[in-house]
């Protein structure tokens, strides 16, 4: 598991006040709407905003983020690539 | 039976095209957008996007709300004498004033003395010389259609000849950066229905309506009310509901209420934000009701763009503005109609005979209204069965089936407690005890306003078996300050002006009304009151005047301290912090006994002891004999330095009857009434009340209490078996 992972994983649980899930029990690929943690479209761009703020990465659309916003893996994955881009 | 119709005589408009009716005609016979990008404030680092601003507003010691608010007052009353009663509709007051003081670390607790919407209100009110009650509504973007169906049923129920109506907001950073943390914004400006639409535009604005109950339209009307209809969609704090299905209650409801059908309707101005959410389950709605025979439909919020708490008043003059000129308004910024939606918006202006339009405003918390204007004709459409609803109803008192509250000691047994042994009620009741025992999912995103209602609300139906609700009011003095406060540091905090969504959601005066509706799966009727010291009181009156024999209401009153904004606020109170709320489960008929009734009575405005002395008689001699074993009195601020004239009054009129000062027994905050008239239910339903421990216990017998909430505005509510 790689630290941008369990990283985000926290994150999320702190953004979200999710009090009654232990970051550590998220799975990499567990989905984070629906049947998953439960999480609606305010969520959404509450990890937007969080993004943006912590990572400097825009996700500007609600399509895109219901797409990025599958799972943390998903989102790692995002970021990972765009911070590369940012980088050069 | 009196069947009372509501003409509209007089009316006011000042928006992004200008001011005066004639700027609305000419903005839709000329097809003009007034969306430009933002210049009133800094934007963020993307760059300004577009806002409806109003321009050339002259600055002055008001902020801009007020300033538009009066504009319009001053245009609708014009050629006529003051009304008997305000209705205003606001969502954020005096905030974009409170934004700068907050920006430049300003302290001083009489600069932010405009903060509160309830200012709006009573600003009209002095700039226009009405001395009658005022109330403000606040239902977020629902807020002016809400008020102005307030205002109907308070003129049917044969209290009011005469009454303002309207709505104003001015834009400030915590609409325009909110809307856009939701990503509701559209930044090629407001699209209503086309198929590439991507939002909203925030705009700002007022509107104000002067309406006159008359059996038959006078002279110069402009057109009638002829049917209003509210709704909640209990489903989501901000996203309506896919189906449409609190759109489709709230306008069947108007045509219901006049009395009229589908084919009867000529033209609806639509919600139609150009949100693709709001846009999709407001067709789907229309559809669904108006089928084959759905009439000619555009937005009009593409010229405008969204003002908030304005728009519905500003929709209402553009409804009027289409019957007089027989004109259906373009649905400007919509070039390609969605083919999804199945609706074929009228693109240019078009002459049309229109008699009849429907004009609809939906708003966070899940809060639909829907207006029906026609034109001045001399028979009523309902002629030959008048709907019940527009006939006077005399008995407006509100059965209590279950009551409880919270204030510093706890829940309503440890307040009673307390107050009998004396001890103080003052404090901030711990959170972690207030949500005791409710699921903490349940309690994730919301603070501490909603968090109160929620407890409130949870406690009342494990007290009333669950009993079904249908209705859901509330009342606040300051709204959720939590989230308010919240949003807009983190906002000032960051260079790239971003903060929580979530806070945004949270911070809409109506936001705790929104979670009860959803928790209790109510779909009726949804009105906020936001009126400082008053709220409560203005909020039990909303309640009865919807009240429906057939349903059941739950209303919750309720103020949270915030360390920051409440001295700010409401310095009052800042020497011993404390807040608190109660809630009541209301019917018409009494399902248990022994039960107490309630009922508020808005007493208007005065300026001296001998004013309030004469509103107190004039109330006295209406109620009749009814006999009161205790009196429940609050001297609000103003009237603080005459409190012993205002005793020596209350002695003289009542001379043998205890009274008692509640807020030093429960503590300073502005909907502390609330958590006084929760006592005195219980008080009357045991027959005996014990107000202190120095006092005797009183036997009520079948005698009420009567609480007085007495200032530059008062009102009184009474408490009877």
């Amino acid at each position: 598991m790689s630290d941008l992972r369990t990283e985000l994983k926290h994150k999320l649980v702190k953004t979200l006040d999710l009090q009654d899930v232990n970051p550590d029990e998220i799975a990499d690929d567990e989905p984070l709407f629906g049947d998953g943690l439960g999480l609606d479209s305010i969520d959404v761009l509450e990890i937007v905003v969080m993004i943006e703020q912590d990572f400097g990465i825009k996700i500007d659309n609600k399509e895109l983020g219901q797409e990025v916003l599958r799972s943390v893996s998903t989102l790692a994955d995002y970021i990972e690539k765009h911070s590369k881009n940012a980088t050069g | 039976m009196i069947t009372v119709r509501v003409f509209v005589t007089g009316l006011g408009v000042i928006s992004p095209a200008g001011s005066g009716a004639e700027s609305i005609q000419e903005a839709i016979s000329h097809s003009r957008s007034f969306l430009t990008n933002l210049h009133l404030f800094q934007p963020g680092p993307d760059g300004a996007m577009p806002a409806g601003q109003v321009e050339h507003l002259q600055r002055g010691d008001l902020p801009r709300t007020h300033l538009l608010a009066i504009s319009a007052a001053k245009q609708a009353v014009a050629k006529a004498t003051p009304p008997e009663s305000i209705f205003m509709a606001c969502t954020t007051g005096g905030m974009a004033l409170t934004e700068e003081l907050m920006a430049s670390g300003q302290s001083d607790p009489e600069m932010f003395s405009m903060h509160a919407t309830g200012t709006v209100g009573q600003a009209v009110a002095k700039s226009i010389g009405c001395e009658g009650p005022v109330f403000t509504v606040s239902t977020a973007c629902s807020s002016s259609a809400v008020a102005l169906a307030l205002a109907v049923y308070a003129m049917r129920s044969g209290q009011y000849k005469r009454v303002l109506v309207g709505g104003a907001d001015s834009l400030c950073q915590l609409t325009y950066f909110g809307f856009h943390m939701l990503q509701l914004v559209d930044p090629k400006g407001a699209r209503p229905l086309d198929k590439y639409r991507a939002g909203m535009t925030v705009a700002e604005g007022a509107a104000m309506l002067l309406l006159e109950a008359a059996d038959k339209a006078p002279p110069g009307s402009l057109g009638e009310i002829m049917g209003v209809g509210l709704s909640c969609d209990a489903y989501h704090p901000t996203a309506p509901h896919p189906d449409g299905t609190g759109a489709y209650r709230a306008m069947a409801q108007a045509l219901d209420d006049a009395g009229l059908g589908t084919g009867d309707i000529d033209y609806i101005n639509l919600h139609g934000t150009g949100t693709p959410d709001n846009d999709k389950s407001e067709a789907k709605a229309v559809l669904d009701l108006f089928g084959d025979k759905t009439p000619v439909v555009s937005s009009t919020k593409g010229i405008f763009g969204h003002s908030l708490a304005a728009s519905g008043a500003i929709e209402a003059v553009v409804a009027l503005d289409s019957i007089g000129t027989l004109t259906i308004p373009p649905n400007v910024g919509c070039t390609e109609p969605d083919p999804q939606l199945g609706l074929a918006p009228v693109l240019q202006p078009t002459r049309a005979e229109i008699k009849r339009v429907l004009s609809n405003s939906f708003g966070f918390g899940g809060n639909n209204a829907s207006i029906l204007l026609g034109a001045c004709v001399e028979k009523s459409a309902y002629d030959k069965s008048a709907p019940e609803n527009h006939t006077q109803q005399q008995d407006d008192w509100l059965v209590v089936n279950a009551c409880e509250c919270v204030t510093g000691a706890g829940f309503i047994e440890q307040t009673t407690k307390a107050v009998r042994v004396g001890k103080s009620c003052s404090g901030v009741f711990p959170v972690e005890q207030l949500v005791e025992g409710l699921p903490v999912r349940s309690l994730r995103r919301i603070k501490r306003l909603s968090k109160m209602a929620i407890a409130l609300g949870a406690r009342l139906s494990d007290e009333s078996d669950k009993a079904e609700i249908h209705q859901v009011h509330f009342g606040t003095g300051w709204g959720p300050m939590s989230e308010t406060h919240d949003f807009l540091t983190r906002l000032f905090a960051d260079p790239n002006k971003l903060s929580s969504p979530t806070d945004f959601v949270g911070s809409v005066h109506n936001a705790p009304a929104g979670q009860l509706a959803i928790r209790h799966k109510a779909t009726g009727p949804s009105a906020t009151a936001t009126d400082r010291h008053l709220a409560f009181e203005q909020a039990l009156y909303m309640a009865q005047l919807l009240a429906r024999s057939d349903q059941t209401t739950l209303l919750v009153s309720a103020d949270e301290y915030h360390q920051k904004f409440s001295p700010l606020l409401d310095p009052k109170y800042d020497r011993s912090p404390s807040d608190g709320g109660a809630g009541f489960i209301l019917t018409s008929d009494r399902a248990r006994l022994p039960s107490a009734r309630l009922r508020a009575t808005h007493l208007g405005k005065s300026n001296s002891v001998q004013q309030i002395a004469l509103r107190i008689n004039q109330f006295i001699s209406e109620s009749r004999d009814r006999e009161y074993g205790l009196i429940m009195l609050r001297i609000q601020d103003a009237l603080n330095e005459k409190k012993q004239d205002m005793l020596a009054l209350l002695n003289g009129l009542y001379p043998s009857t205890t009274i008692m000062e509640y807020e030093n027994s429960l503590g300073f905050f502005a909907t502390v009434s609330a958590c006084a008239a929760a006592l005195a239910v219980k008080w009357v339903e045991d027959g005996k009340a014990r107000p202190g421990p120095d006092s005797e216990e009183i036997l009520l017998e079948d005698r009420g209490v009567l609480l007085l909430n007495l200032g530059e505005y008062s009102a009184a509510v009474e408490v009877i078996p």
